[in-house]
């Protein structure tokens, strides 16, 4: 998954990042217990060697959608005396989060195949 | 953190018009936790917000547009978990058996005073004052705490759904009766003439009412004591 993070971010656009933002999100919690947004956008940066860097502007409402859709559910703690905000996966996000990954997969394969048929990926 | 910086972070959140208590404290947050973590200790809180902040939001407009998309965000979330509430009282076997207790009480009631009426209207009024209250408790608690917000948008939107039967049902009707003819309007005392419809309509109002208590359960709470 960190070898396609950092594929999508090679193409260093946003609006490519824009539809697998859920998934990437999705993963990342996957990974950890719970996480806030500030977490997400550096471990992000780590992940992908500063290459990659995540708008806060499109990832707080990608939070705020996927824990409508009840894949996401919050806590919050607070912390250095402010609140601070937890977000981890649901029994349905646990679910979800596989098909997810295999779909964002399974479409870097084919776009590599269009793009550059001699190249694999990963 | 100082008194300036958190002042400065502050101003800049109040800015974009953010002034409900969920999106505040996470935009809060994640600035005062950028700004802990910024690589450059010499730098400023004004020239963090201005280099680093601001450019990844898309500005003051950027965070106003992200804020917004939250809320309807947030708003589709509670009414789909009254929908869900609502189904469940037809389609879980916990939810029948509700609505069977609930057909049950009322009928028996009827059996000895013509309380349906009255029913009804607890079942209106009731979700819509624990509402109130909890809106004014908030309040309360931000003000004795001298938090740059008094309101939370969840909170709101439960104030919304626990007070529109009341303006649905007694507010619009009575209005356009005392425009109209000069009189006062009833929805209780009219529906009650209506042996067919009172049951199914008391019943209906009861469940809204639970679904309403079961909303004013998940509000927002304010956490005034440190965690960690």
């Amino acid at each position: 998954m960190h070898k396609k993070l950092k594929y999508i971010c090679n193409m260093s656009s946003s609006k490519l990042l824009k539809g697998s933002l859920a998934t990437i999100v999705l993963k990342l919690l996957e990974e950890h217990d719970k996480m806030y947004g500030y977490q997400i956008t550096q471990r992000v940066k780590a992940l992908t060697e500063g290459e990659l860097t995540i708008t806060e502007g499109a990832l707080y409402p990608t939070l705020h959608k996927l824990e409508a859709d009840g894949l996401l559910t919050t806590e919050t703690q607070k912390v250095d005396n402010r609140i601070r905000k937890y977000y981890s996966l649901t029994k349905q996000g646990n679910a979800e989060v596989k098909s997810k990954v295999a779909e964002l997969e399974e479409f870097l394969i084919n776009l590599q195949k269009v793009l550059n048929p001699k190249l694999g990926i990963g | 953190m100082t008194e300036r910086e958190s002042k400065v972070i502050r101003n800049f959140i109040l800015k974009a018009n953010v002034e409900e208590m969920e999106f505040y404290e996470e935009l809060y947050d994640h600035i005062a936790s950028s700004f802990e973590n910024r690589s450059n200790k010499a730098q400023s809180i004004d020239e963090h917000i201005d280099f680093v902040i601001s450019p990844k939001f898309g500005g003051i407009e950027g965070i106003e547009k992200m804020v917004s998309r939250q809320r309807v965000l947030k708003k589709r979330a509670i009414y789909r978990q009254i929908a869900s509430e609502l189904l469940s009282y037809l389609t879980t076997l916990s939810g029948l058996i509700k609505i069977i207790a609930i057909g049950l009480i009322i009928m028996l009631l009827n059996e000895y005073t013509d309380t349906l009426s009255t029913v009804g209207s607890l079942a209106l009024i009731i979700p819509c004052l624990a509402a109130q209250l909890m809106r004014w408790n908030f309040k309360r608690i931000c003000k004795k705490n001298k938090l740059p917000y008094t309101s939370s948008f969840t909170n709101r939107i439960i104030f919304i759904v626990s007070i529109s039967s009341v303006a649905i049902l007694q507010g619009i009707p009575d209005i356009i009766s005392r425009i109209t003819s000069g009189y006062r309007f009833n929805s209780m005392t009219f529906l009650s003439q209506f042996e067919y419809i009172k049951y199914p309509v008391i019943l209906l109002l009861v469940i809204y009412a639970l679904t309403c208590f079961s909303l004013l359960q998940n509000r927002v709470k304010l956490k005034t004591q440190p965690e960690i």
